[in-house]
């Protein structure tokens, strides 16, 4: 008998227990980052902290696989069924994971959320430019310019800043002296040089298509044009006369150390660099311009990103987005963007972080506003785009600069590679 | 007599010379590293090269164990590989004593061959089914079945390695141990075990670091970053921003220490050999 | 005969842990090496026969015959130095001297680090500006411009094996003392008797008697060598101009970059293949000279 009631009553508790927690309706989403990098990840859980404590029914788990393994290992969860609710996308792969169904469409709670007027045009842009739907909402972007150690030029005797490739060859040139250690320019040897090439490359061709900067709009493969073939002469010059030898090897940590060291106060890259010189660089020492216009008259450039989405399987996309809303709000936007570099889609986020009015930022806002410039797209989507960037274009560059092969059998290759 | 002498002398010589340039070989490079961790970002990068650094400091440690959290992954890291390790030098034990003492020979030749094949997989190849077979079961993310996972991919080499040096104990002692009185089981305990002992601390040592340093099973296996392990920790050291040489180097270093101290103790075994007249029997 | 119940019986639960976690894996990453596995396109998932090895045997992008090369190359150097110089450093240290175990824990060292770390370490090493080698070099007049030595194609091979060999003396080191402990003092001392100088020694007394150790020791590291791209990943990632790239470390890139898990496990199912080739081979030749030994 006492058994009984005792029964009944711990019943009747777990009846109420239960009830208790589906009244709060306690929600745990899963969120896999695929940017990693110590930092950031500490910077995330912070912002994670903050997010839950504005929402206590809500619980994120972060999954931080490191960066160099993070697509496959994203997608492999993906692929497995297991339980994500907001993926961190890269600009090249989304395209893939959006066919493989991975991704939740955001339409709907796109157009319900006010903050969406917030974000810059280029991000609204991004956002919806793939696929038949809206799948994600960037967090912030990246557009190559060209960086330069002004202090180093000073004491080198350059004031005037190069506007034309022909006048930045000549300026290289000038100040190389491999006799002191002097070079001029932090070449892009290795990991995906061609998107640093291409768009030095671009524009010396008039007329690329907005829609694919290999090709120009009557559909000829850009680098088979005259106008490329002097981009690459250029290029050849570039690095046998202006840049170390060792350079054809050199990653994005050889390149920013030759820019903080000045032994190549030119640096082309993305905002984030900012990010990894403004540690060891005063505000003054350096800052960016626009990418050297060619015979184009022209400079096309790509709009990079990283984005965040809700997984399809996600059993709380509501939930999924409303973390995502806050991790794209102008504080926290700016919070993540500051450490990190990148430029911030929430135009707030411009006010709300005193990095950004670095002279440097106001250099990209010039670039990304001015006249010259055009925006185009790398194919991304193409499946065969990854083997081109980390293989083949990479060994054909290579072998181009070494003197191993010339111009005309690069542009063989990679014209046969993708079929132009 | 003395001739002979200054020829001994001069082969010493050249034995601490050679055993010198295999040394420093062998250290400068580790050496290095090691300066590195002490280097702030200014002299990390600096040209000329900075060979002592002026401020030494210590901060690449304090970030390591404050925001990477390397604490935890150096205590992750310890439980799978220690687990792992013991259990794959028991079944190594086991194993190889029976490959080395099987009777017939096409069997032995089979099970052999089977073990040596295991060594052709590249890990890439079972990584995927791997994880997707563990995701089913909801098992991944999951340190146990990581260090289980482990046990498989050392525990081949570990079944060769301890079965050559059970070959080189002569069978008769075992027979000599029944004649005392002992069945197979005591034998093997009393009077094959502590012959073997050298082969078993370096079974283990060679399970230990395999496993200690194991990175691409891992990376596939564990999501979140509480359960990294070190390898795991340091790949996370590379970014999209390059390789943070700071972290990199004082990270490396600290990695080291478990294998110095296995080694340490497992090496005096492995070195010390087997004592006189052990095999004479 | 009765003994070998108890023996399979013991050898078992090594078995099984290889059956469940290596095998059946096996199975089906084989499987994918026949199939349309990318995850770039999951909806498209199917069985191509050997479309996949073809596409590798005949790619336009990187030459097979040059990833077979180098994986060649990769192997044999790396192997034959690492053997050499361990065997070597084995036989120094072979007699007790005072400090020997504290030695031996220094020595040993490089081998307890771990593969894409070791990688990194020595492209720090070998970086051409801020590398410390070229430095040193330099200081020492023994060059007078930095050497690429991981940016020549013509040396980036060789800067890689060093950087293996320098990894792998150790294990030679290790396995080869520890069977050098177990050669009986009077085999020598009887071999002195019989007026035999070291050298003789060496190659009539202790080769033999350690034989089964070389010849396992040897197979193995010659795998794990082929299976070991890690170091070239963390170097080089196969560059510059492919004059690094092996069979691995394009595995590595197929799933790493191109997401293609049908590629990289057909680069898995060549690189086995031809493992196993080489073991039959080196098995043979290995037994074949038993008898005379």
């Amino acid at each position: 008998m006492k058994k009984g009631i005792a029964l009944g009553l711990i019943m009747g508790l777990s009846v109420a227990a239960a009830m208790t927690v589906s009244a709060e309706e306690q929600v745990t989403l899963t969120f896999a980052e695929t940017m990693t990098s110590p930092e950031r990840t500490l910077v995330l859980e912070q912002t994670i902290a903050d997010f839950e404590a504005e929402h206590p029914n809500i619980t994120v788990e972060l999954v931080s696989p490191p960066y160099e393994s993070a697509e496959t290992k994203v997608a492999s969860m993906l692929a497995a069924g297991q339980e994500v609710d907001i993926v961190e996308i890269r600009d090249n792969s989304v395209g893939a994971w959006i066919n493989n169904d991975f991704l939740y469409k955001l339409d709907d709670m796109v157009a319900a959320w006010d903050g969406k007027d917030e974000l810059v045009d280029a991000a609204l842009l991004a956002g919806s430019s793939i696929g038949d739907a809206t799948y994600f909402v960037p967090q912030y972007l990246y557009v190559k310019a060209l960086m330069v150690r002004t202090d180093v030029l000073e004491k080198l005797g350059v004031t005037e800043m190069p506007k034309t490739t022909d006048e930045f060859l000549e300026i290289c040139k000038q100040i190389t002296d491999p006799a002191s250690g002097q070079y001029a320019f932090a070449l892009r040897g290795t990991g995906s040089p061609c998107k640093t090439v291409d768009v030095m490359w671009a524009t010396e061709v008039p007329g690329i298509s907005t829609d694919n900067i290999y090709l120009t709009e009557d559909g000829t493969f850009f680098m088979d044009t005259d106008g490329a073939r002097k981009a690459m002469q250029d290029y050849y010059e570039l690095y046998t006369e202006c840049c170390p030898e060792d350079a054809v090897n050199w990653g994005y940590n050889e390149q920013i150390n030759g820019f903080v060291s000045g032994t190549t106060p030119f640096l082309i890259q993305d905002p984030d660099a900012v990010g990894s010189v403004s540690g060891s660089l005063e505000p003054d020492q350096y800052t960016a311009i626009p990418i050297p216009l060619g015979a184009s008259g022209k400079r096309y450039l790509d709009y990079g990103y990283a984005g965040l989405a809700v997984a399809a399987n996600s059993e709380h996309p509501e939930e999924a987005f409303e973390f995502i809303k806050y991790m794209i709000s102008a504080e926290v936007n700016a919070t993540i963007c500051e450490f990190y570099g990148a430029l911030p889609v929430n135009q707030g986020a411009y006010e709300a972080s005193e990095m950004f009015e670095l002279p440097v930022y106001k250099a990209w806002a010039e670039e990304m506003s001015d006249p010259d410039t055009v925006f185009t797209k790398f194919p991304l989507e193409d499946p065969r785009f990854a083997e081109y960037s980390s293989t083949v274009h990479l060994a054909a560059i290579q072998s181009f600069l070494l003197g191993q092969s010339d111009a005309e059998e690069m542009i063989k290759t990679c014209k046969e590679y993708w079929g132009y | 007599m003395s001739k002979r002498k200054v020829k001994r002398t001069a082969g010493t010589i050249v034995r601490v010379l050679i055993l010198a340039a295999f040394l420093l070989s062998a250290i400068l490079p580790l050496f290095w590293i090691f300066i590195t961790s002490f280097k702030g970002e200014t002299e990390l990068y600096a040209y000329p090269l900075v060979y002592w650094p002026k401020h030494p400091t210590f901060a690449a440690y304090k970030r390591l164990f404050s925001y990477s959290n390397f604490g935890q992954y150096f205590l992750n890291s310890l439980t799978v590989t220690l687990s792992s390790s013991a259990v794959a030098m028991v079944l190594a034990l086991m194993g190889g004593f029976a490959l080395s003492r099987f009777k017939r020979k096409k069997m032995k030749g089979i099970i052999e061959l089977l073990m040596y094949f295991t060594q052709t997989i590249p890990s890439f190849m079972i990584m995927l089914p791997l994880f997707m077979f563990f995701s089913r079961l909801k098992m991944v993310d999951n340190l146990p079945v990581l260090a289980t996972i482990y046990v498989a991919t050392v525990v081949a080499f570990c079944t060769l390695m301890s079965k050559s040096f059970f070959d080189r104990i002569p069978e008769d002692l075992e027979e000599a141990g029944k004649i005392d009185g002992c069945n197979l089981a005591q034998s093997i305990i009393h009077v094959v075990l502590p012959l073997t002992l050298p082969g078993i601390a370096a079974i283990f040592c060679f399970a230990f670091v395999n496993i200690w340093n194991e990175l691409f099973i891992a990376v596939m296996m564990i999501n979140k970053a509480t359960k990294y392990t070190v390898p795991v920790a340091l790949n996370s050291f590379i970014s999209k921003a390059g390789v943070s040489w700071d972290l990199m180097s004082a990270g490396i270093v600290v990695s080291l220490l478990p294998t110095m101290v296995v080694f340490g103790v497992g090496q005096k075994y492995i070195v010390a050999g087997l004592t006189d007249g052990g095999v004479k029997g | 005969m009765k003994k070998d119940k108890w023996y399979l019986l013991m050898i078992l639960p090594a078995i099984a842990f290889i059956c469940f976690f290596i095998f059946y894996p096996l199975f089906k990453g084989g499987l994918m090496a026949f199939q349309n596995y990318s995850l770039f396109n999951l909806k498209d998932i199917r069985f191509i026969g050997l479309e996949n090895i073809k596409a590798i045997l005949f790619s336009k992008a990187v030459s097979f015959r040059l990833i077979l090369l180098n994986t060649v190359k990769w192997l044999v150097l790396s192997l034959v130095f690492q053997f050499l110089l361990g065997f070597t450093l084995a036989l120094l240290l072979r007699k007790p001297f005072k400090g020997r175990s504290v030695y031996c824990g220094f020595v040993f060292y490089p081998w307890a680090l771990c593969g894409f770390a070791i990688g990194l370490i020595w492209s720090w090493l070998f970086n051409g500006q801020l590398g410390v080698i070229n430095d040193l070099l330099m200081k020492v007049g023994l060059i007078k411009e930095n050497i690429g030595w991981l940016s020549n194609p013509k040396i980036a091979m060789y800067s890689v094996v060093i950087a293996n060999v320098w990894y792998g003396i150790p294990y030679f080191g290790i396995m080869l003392l520890a069977a050098l402990q177990s050669v009986p003092n009077e085999l020598y001392e009887s071999a002195t008797i019989d007026g035999s100088n070291k050298i003789q020694q060496l190659f009539y007394v202790t080769i033999p008697y350690i034989k089964p150790t070389i010849v396992s020791t040897v197979l193995l590291r010659s795998m794990w060598i082929v299976n070991f791209p890690d170091l070239i990943y963390g170097m080089t990632n196969g560059g510059p101009v492919n004059s690094t790239h092996i069979l691995g470390t394009m595995m590595i890139n197929k799933v790493y970059k191109e997401f293609d898990y049908g590629q990289g496990s057909a680069y898995g199912v060549i690189i086995m293949g031809l493992l196993l080739i080489y073991a039959v081979i080196y098995l043979r030749i290995t037994r074949s000279s038993e008898g005379d030994m």
